[in-house]
């Protein structure tokens, strides 16, 4: 089996296990899934052959790490978490959109 | 370390060094659970170590509540079949859930003492750890305990005071006036 197979199961079975697990958790377990899925992502990619280590990357993944347990501690800090995370990443793709 | 100090400083660490966890300090941990009190003292407990590499990689992948990259996984399962046999249906149903929760209380404190972090997960898919782990039907995987030594310091998250949590003789009737610990 090929790197990149091994790389996909491995995400695959996370989002499978998240998907039936969210049925029976919290509400906002879902939308911390989904954000811890872009953490993993980001750490399984430079198993990929052919990926070009990012920096911007590794911070993105760590700052997700950091904020994502906030979901233990208030929707509001979540939240606020959340809206970081998504302003981050825009700059990130605006960046990469003007390489 | 003294019991009171344990409990109000433990925290759940979500983020391990890659050190081995010493397997001295692994056993006492074990032991610790061990002497956690049972309903009926039936003992439904089974402590199964995660040390492999690729074991716990696999545990990883099918547990989105474990965070960080431990070094050992515990995985606390209940002997539903013991339970049923030696404390009938409320064994089986309820106590052998709350027997493994005061064993991983015990667990968690002990790590704790011995200077290591844990953290106690129930998101996981149990199918899959039940097919990774090779349980048979009768073995309940209840929860699972991440080791190892912390790399974070948390802060103490919120705690519900005391004042609204507690009640004098019947309900509604505080047993706090007022100005209570938080």
């Amino acid at each position: 089996m090929s790197q990149v197979n091994k790389v996909f199961i491995e995400f695959i079975a996370f989002l499978a296990a998240s998907a039936r697990n969210c049925l029976d958790e919290p509400p906002l377990y879902g939308s911390l899934r989904l954000a811890d899925a872009i953490s993993r992502l980001i750490k399984l990619a430079p198993q990929i052959p052919g990926y070009v280590d990012d920096p911007s990357l590794k911070e993105l993944a760590d700052f997700i790490d950091r904020g994502k347990v906030t979901v233990m501690k208030s929707r509001e800090e979540y939240a606020k978490f959340l809206d970081q995370l998504v302003e981050k990443t825009a700059e990130l793709a605006m960046k990469t959109s003007s390489e | 370390m003294e019991v009171l100090e344990a409990i109000r400083s433990r925290r759940s660490i979500r983020r391990f060094k890659p050190d081995p966890v010493p397997e001295r300090l692994l056993l006492e941990i074990l032991d610790a659970g061990r002497w956690a009190p049972s309903g009926g003292n039936i003992q439904p407990w089974l402590f199964i170590v995660v040390k492999d590499f690729k074991t716990l990689k696999l545990v990883k992948m099918f547990s989105p509540g474990l965070f960080g990259d431990p070094p050992v996984v515990v995985a606390i399962c209940s002997d539903r079949k013991r339970a049923r046999e030696v404390g009938g249906k409320l064994a089986e149903e309820y106590l052998s859930i709350v027997d493994c929760a005061m064993a991983a209380q015990n667990m968690m404190l002990a790590a704790h003492a011995l200077g290591l972090g844990s953290c106690i997960i129930k998101s996981f898919s149990a199918q899959a750890i039940r097919k990774v782990l090779k349980l048979p039907e009768h073995i309940e995987p209840e929860l699972l305990l991440s080791l190892g030594y912390p790399d974070e310091q948390p802060q103490p998250p919120p705690r519900r005071p005391l004042e609204e949590i507690t009640f004098l003789d019947q309900y509604g009737e505080p047993l706090l006036k007022g100005g209570g610990e938080g």
